[in-house]
């Protein structure tokens, strides 16, 4: 961030207030981005290519603020037992995933099905292929990959009848 | 000579068409024009569904529609060799709940229903029975709405509550719920004591032969005084057989024809519409002049109701009376009254042998709606008499749901060689009022009849 | 208007459960209301009156009270050798205030899902805008299956005094029906922190999220002004099935509706953003007090 140590600590009164404050800081980014997203008059199944391109984009420019969620979280969690219980930190972007799969399957573009199934589907993608980007193991650019990951996803949820 | 009459005051509408020949009933038609086709509305719907739609098919027993169609749901788990657990507690509420809704029934019916016919026989001054003025009919509605509280207590509300389902009951009563039910049932016995019989209802209970009729003093012997003087104790005689479909509320199912009790052959119960329109047809057949579809077991019509109970279960008082004035418009109306005093003490042994702490629900395993294919009945003792829902649901849908109500038993068309039971009561009758006082001891809940 | 306005009672299609309703009323309100009203005709209740004869005079109706739907065709249902059409036409051409008991008198309620016949609706679609703009006040509309005995008198006695009363989009008392079931409801504080019942049969637990609970969408005084004088549906365990609207009943009325998880429908005039980002966090908080049973009774 560009910011000494030192000087980071004026503003938080320790590692752990950093930690949730950032969590929610790069959360908010991507729920803003759903958001706008949810609001789009397209289909359920549009919105799927046109988020993942966006966090993607986001993956691209920001890419610590990923890094930060997969390492420093996952590995520390117990930080975040107090005053983040469950999903409290990150409500914000998982709202928005909800409103996303609930009209979905409203419209009969998804499936019905446990709403975790779903989320990790969803989440587990987008997640799992930021942390593979970050391992610099892509053949490709990120951004080329967006709407096949997409199309993955999409897959997933797709209504049957 | 042909007439015919309107029979209004019966929760709807019935047509009496009457072939007369010296002065006498040589035949009697009992016309139902009206057709609300449950059993095609219930069709295509989710399983669990009926258990609000069926309450709606009567608006003073949707409680005794709400159990049969519980037991018939519940069924459908047994027919599918599927395991079902129901605790006791909830069967004891359900049963409650129909006992009270029963009480409200038959109280209602003495009072709004009944003694403003029987009254009117006499020329002396019963104003206190008057409809909406007199004081009896003031203080009848009060007991019931009374009494009724029990039911809300644990039901949510009355009339029409869905508050029983497969699998227990949707209540978790605590204990002033109970003691606070009970209470509402002891004023029902303070009005049992006082207005009805005149005496207690320990010493009422113990009547057993045909000479306590005298005992009896409050509104019940004004409702003996009457029928003997008009001879209600010798019209409205039908064929003498009854019929009982349910173990439930202490109640014994069985038959009585003639003097011999019987068990129940369920195959042998038939519906028939030889009479009864047809809701498809655009065009009827002549001979049909009734929504109404009759029933018969064993090819003989039957009466259900407060007398059949009686009978069939043993209950010495009204065997003494029925032994003396057979199935006679009065004792069918007895036998009803009788009934108040049973379940009055029936609801406070209930409420006394419910244990609280076990639980109101148990979640059946398997939902409804996936089992593939799967029929089963539900029986119960309606305030009226015997009621049956049977249903058939397949791929999460019900495929077909038939019900046969206790006035289906009692004033179906009859067959094309026999009247029906009510028809056959009123044949003989000698003149309009006893026709129609007749065709009212059966209580006509026309709703009913036709759903 | 009289001093005693005169009341009729009119069936149309109907399983009578207004009627039984009405009959529980708290006594002294029954009284007070036989004492300021006379009732002049009940199917069901009255003996010295013809319905018909009182069609065939003269006499004016202060007001009529319609319960059950109503229909055009004498096949399937007929009064007094009358359709249900006919009979009410002829009674509202004499009647001054129009009141339909119950969501089958409001709409068609449960009757009109019988589809062998088309033709069954409630009065103010039935009698028709041209018939019902001439009337000196709106047709009022208590939906509701049943109605509870208040929502009659109470409309009853507000006209007789004010000679009208303020009705909402669907025609109904707006002092009736401004709240929600929801409102009164002895488990709202299951309903803030999201705390379900394990299945039915319990205290404890709002049935909002599983059994199909309507209370939060659904406008009735139902938990303002207790059943029976003592209790309601939603109280006592067993969610409410919104028979006060006009989209009742509905189908799998005893589950909720819900989407991956997530309820279909949400409160009545709240986002789903909204409802949503509050259960989030309400959920994540697992209270004790609300997770334990509310009465444990000794052995």
């Amino acid at each position: 961030m560009k910011m000494s140590v030192g000087n980071m600590y004026n503003y938080f009164s320790s590692k752990e207030e950093l930690a949730k404050y950032a969590i929610k800081y790069s959360t908010n980014i991507v729920a803003a981005e759903l958001r706008e997203v949810n609001n789009m008059d397209v289909s359920s199944k549009e919105k799927i290519f046109i988020f993942t391109r966006r966090y993607f984009e986001n993956v691209k420019k920001s890419p610590e603020i990923v890094e930060y969620f997969l390492r420093v979280y996952l590995s520390n969690r117990e930080v975040f037992s107090n005053g983040c219980e469950g999903f409290l930190c990150v409500g914000d972007f998982v709202t928005e995933v909800m409103i996303l799969l609930e009209e979905g399957a409203s419209k009969k573009e998804f499936r019905e099905q446990d709403f975790f199934t779903a989320f990790s589907m969803f989440m587990g993608a987008l997640g799992g292929f930021a942390f593979l980007s970050g391992e610099n193991v892509l053949e490709r650019d990120l951004m080329e990959y967006s709407d096949e990951i997409a199309e993955n996803i999409y897959r997933a949820l797709k209504y049957e009848d | 000579m042909k007439t015919v009459d309107i029979i209004e005051r019966i929760e709807g509408e019935a047509h009496l068409k009457l072939e007369w020949r010296n002065s006498v009933v040589k035949d009697a038609r009992i016309e139902f024009l009206n057709f609300r086709g449950f059993e095609y509305m219930l069709v295509g719907k989710p399983p669990l569904d009926a258990l609000v739609y069926t309450p709606r098919v009567c608006g003073i027993c949707g409680q005794a529609h709400l159990l049969s169609c519980v037991n018939a749901l519940e069924n459908l788990y047994k027919n599918a060799n599927i395991d079902l657990e129901v605790p006791k507690k909830a069967k004891l509420i359900r049963e409650l709940g129909l006992a009270i809704e029963t009480l409200d029934s038959h109280i209602k019916w003495f009072y709004l229903f009944i003694m403003p016919d029987v009254v009117s026989l006499s020329p002396n001054d019963y104003k206190e029975y008057e409809p909406i003025k007199g004081q009896k009919w003031l203080a009848a509605t009060k007991v019931a709405s009374d009494i009724m509280r029990g039911l809300a207590i644990f039901g949510g509300q009355w009339p029409h509550t869905s508050y029983m389902l497969p699998g227990g009951v949707m209540c978790d009563p605590t204990l002033i719920d109970l003691a606070t039910i009970e209470n509402y049932i002891d004023q029902g016995i303070t009005f049992f004591e006082k207005n009805l019989s005149g005496v207690s209802i320990s010493e009422y209970l113990m009547f057993n032969n045909v000479e306590d009729i005298n005992k009896l003093t409050a509104d019940l012997k004004d409702f003996k005084d009457i029928s003997f003087e008009y001879g209600l104790n010798n019209i409205g005689k039908s064929y003498n057989r009854f019929f009982v479909i349910a173990d439930i509320l202490g109640f014994k199912s069985g038959r009585i024809k003639q003097i011999n009790a019987g068990k129940i052959n369920f195959e042998k119960i038939k519906e028939h519409d030889d009479f009864s329109f047809d809701a498809t047809a655009s065009k009827q057949s002549s001979k049909k002049y009734t929504w109404a579809k009759t029933v018969n077991y064993d090819e003989m019509f039957f009466e259900t109701g407060p007398m059949a109970r009686a009978l069939v279960g043993g209950r010495k008082f009204i065997k003494a009376i029925h032994k003396e004035y057979d199935d006679s418009a009065y004792t069918r109306v007895m036998s009803r009254m009788d009934e108040v005093a049973y379940l009055l003490q029936r609801c406070k042994k209930i409420i006394k042998s419910i244990d609280i702490s076990e639980p109101s629900y148990i979640q059946p395993q398997v939902k409804l709606k996936d089992i593939p294919y799967s029929k089963a009945r539900g029986v119960v003792e309606a305030a009226r008499g015997s009621l049956m829902h049977e249903v058939e649901i397949e791929k999460g849908k019900i495929k077909s749901y038939n019900l046969i109500t206790p006035t289906v038993w009692n004033l179906g068309p009859g067959s094309k060689t026999k009247p029906g039971t009510a028809q056959k009561a009123i044949i003989g009758s000698k003149s309009i009022q006893e026709a129609t006082i007749t065709l009212r001891s059966f209580d006509v809940c026309s709703v009913c009849t036709t759903h | 208007m009289r001093i005693k306005p005169k009341v009729l009672w009119f069936q149309g299609i109907t399983c009578n459960g207004n009627t039984h309703s009405l009959l529980c009323a708290n006594p002294s309100r029954m009284e007070l209301f036989l004492n300021s009203f006379d009732l002049i005709y009940h199917p069901s209740l009255t003996t010295q009156t013809n319905l018909l004869d009182i069609i065939n005079s003269d006499e004016k109706i202060d007001f009529l009270l319609i319960e059950g739907a109503i229909s055009d065709d004498t096949k399937f249902f007929s009064i007094l050798n009358h359709s249900v059409k006919d009979l009410l036409s002829k009674l509202v051409s004499k009647s001054t205030y129009i009141v339909s008991v119950g969501s089958c008198a409001s709409y068609g309620g449960i009757h009109a899902k019988f589809e062998l016949n088309d033709d069954i609706t409630g009065v103010q679609n039935s009698l028709g805008k041209k018939l019902t703009s001439k009337l000196k006040h709106k047709v009022i509309n208590l939906t509701g299956c049943p109605v509870h005995p208040e929502w009659i008198l109470q409309t009853l006695f507000i006209v007789k005094s004010q000679g009208k009363i303020q009705l909402d989009e669907e025609h109904r008392p707006v002092d009736l029906y401004s709240t929600l079931t929801h409102h009164g409801c002895t488990r709202n504080e299951y309903f803030e922190w999201k705390v379900e019942p394990e299945h039915f049969g319990t205290k404890e637990g709002c049935l909002f999220y599983n059994q199909g609970c309507r209370g939060p969408m659904t406008k009735s005084s139902c938990n303002k002004i207790l059943w029976n004088g003592v209790n309601s549906k939603t109280r006592l365990g067993m969610p409410c099935i919104g028979c006060t609207e006009t989209d009742f009943p509905r189908a799998n009325m005893l589950e909720t509706n819900k989407n991956i998880g997530i309820p279909a429908e949400v409160p009545l005039g709240i986002s789903k953003r909204a409802y949503l980002s509050i259960t989030g966090v309400a959920k994540t908080f697992k209270i004790s007090r609300l997770q334990d049973k509310l009465i444990n009774y000794d052995e």
